[in-house]
């Protein structure tokens, strides 16, 4: 192998005039500004892509916008209903007062009055006050409540005056 | 400006600055800071080995930026068992081999221009002068004739003629990158050299 080495030094000569070829000037001022915005932007598609990993739906109903335009025709027009319903049900009040206030139809009432019995233990019990400095609590309305809706109502006390003399 | 000098064997290797794993730890951290500066650090030697691969500027700087934003990605997976100088070079060289082969028969060469310092560089004045056969060859015929014997040669043995007398690289540090044993870079280099040799025998001065 020595004995070729001469002419490889000639050759390798000529390979330094690789050395010489030369990006355009100022080349390398914007290249790594580049890779950080490309960088970048992949920071954001893959936040993008981990929104499309969790509702895999949206992926697909994009898709099929994309690939079929009736569907995204279909889409928008269905949207356009619902507003005009909308719409149109904003300028009936007396509807939408009836559908808001009326509470529920004549076979839920006795389901509802059936329900008052309290299940759970008075909760006067666990609220009975020995001394004044409990809160003040009525606690005839407390048998009705339920699940923590505590009506704290004020009432007129009386404390009894001992006379030292 | 010279492109592509040899490395500085302080910048290679196991010799790396002791601040290149700091800005490492902090880029894999996610710090885009500490990896800008890594990038600016090797900008130029990725560049250089995907330009010398390929003779083509758009698409060394298309693989360059890729091989910069593959590693950024792939910076969880560095153990650091080798330099991150190597690691880079061997997702840069990958990343060029893989795209050479698909596009194999397609070659397109865009070369960058010769630099002044070629014109002054006794070396090169010499192949240029009265003792060169080919009198008339002019130092853009020669670089043209160059890059195309190199395109001759099968992507193993470019690269390392590429590695080791364009950049400068040991053999040692050429194995690291390519993944292989020093003999092997040895046996690629000497065949790729008379291969060379024999293509550009009209242009290499007679011993």
């Amino acid at each position: 192998m020595n004995e070729n080495q001469p002419n490889f030094e000639s050759l390798r000569r000529l390979l330094e005039l690789k050395r010489h070829e030369t990006p355009p000037p100022g080349y390398f001022n914007n290249f790594s500004r580049q890779v950080m915005a490309r960088i970048r932007d992949g920071e954001a598609e893959t936040t993008a892509g981990s929104l499309f990993a969790t509702m895999p739906w949206l992926l697909k109903l994009l898709q099929s916008f994309e690939t079929k335009p009736v569907f995204a025709g279909g889409f928008a027009t269905a949207l356009c209903g619902l507003l005009l319903f909308g719409a149109v049900m904003a300028q009936r009040p007396e509807f939408a007062a009836q559908a808001i206030l009326q509470p529920a139809s004549a076979d839920v009432a006795p389901l509802a009055s059936s329900t008052a019995t309290p299940l759970t233990p008075p909760v006067n019990q666990f609220l009975i006050a020995d001394n004044s400095t409990n809160p003040v609590v009525n606690f005839q309305s407390a048998s009705s409540v339920s699940f923590g809706q505590m009506p704290v109502n004020a009432q007129l006390t009386s404390f009894p005056v001992v006379s030292g003399n | 400006m010279i492109m592509a000098e040899p490395v500085a064997r302080n910048d290679s290797g196991a010799s790396a600055p002791a601040d290149e794993e700091v800005l490492v730890k902090r880029a894999r951290a996610g710090d885009l800071e500490a990896y800008d500066e890594l990038v600016q650090r090797y900008q130029e030697r990725i560049y250089a080995t995907v330009y010398h691969m390929t003779s083509n500027h758009e698409d060394a700087n298309d693989l360059a930026q890729e091989s910069f934003i593959k590693a950024f990605q792939a910076l969880k997976s560095f153990k650091g068992g080798s330099s991150f100088y190597t690691w880079l070079y061997r997702i840069a060289v990958n990343k060029t081999i893989n795209f050479l082969k698909q596009r194999k028969n397609r070659i397109h060469m865009s070369l960058n221009d010769l630099d002044f310092n070629a014109e002054h560089d006794p070396d090169l004045v010499a192949f240029v002068s009265d003792k060169t056969p080919r009198r008339e060859a002019g130092l853009s015929e020669l670089q043209e004739k160059l890059n195309t014997a190199l395109m001759k040669l099968s992507e193993p043995h470019r690269l390392v003629v590429v590695l080791h007398d364009v950049q400068g690289l040991s053999h040692e540090e050429i194995a690291k990158v390519m993944d292989c044993n020093i003999g092997t870079v040895r046996s690629r280099l000497f065949y790729a050299r008379q291969q060379l040799q024999a293509w550009l025998s009209d242009y290499l001065k007679p011993t």
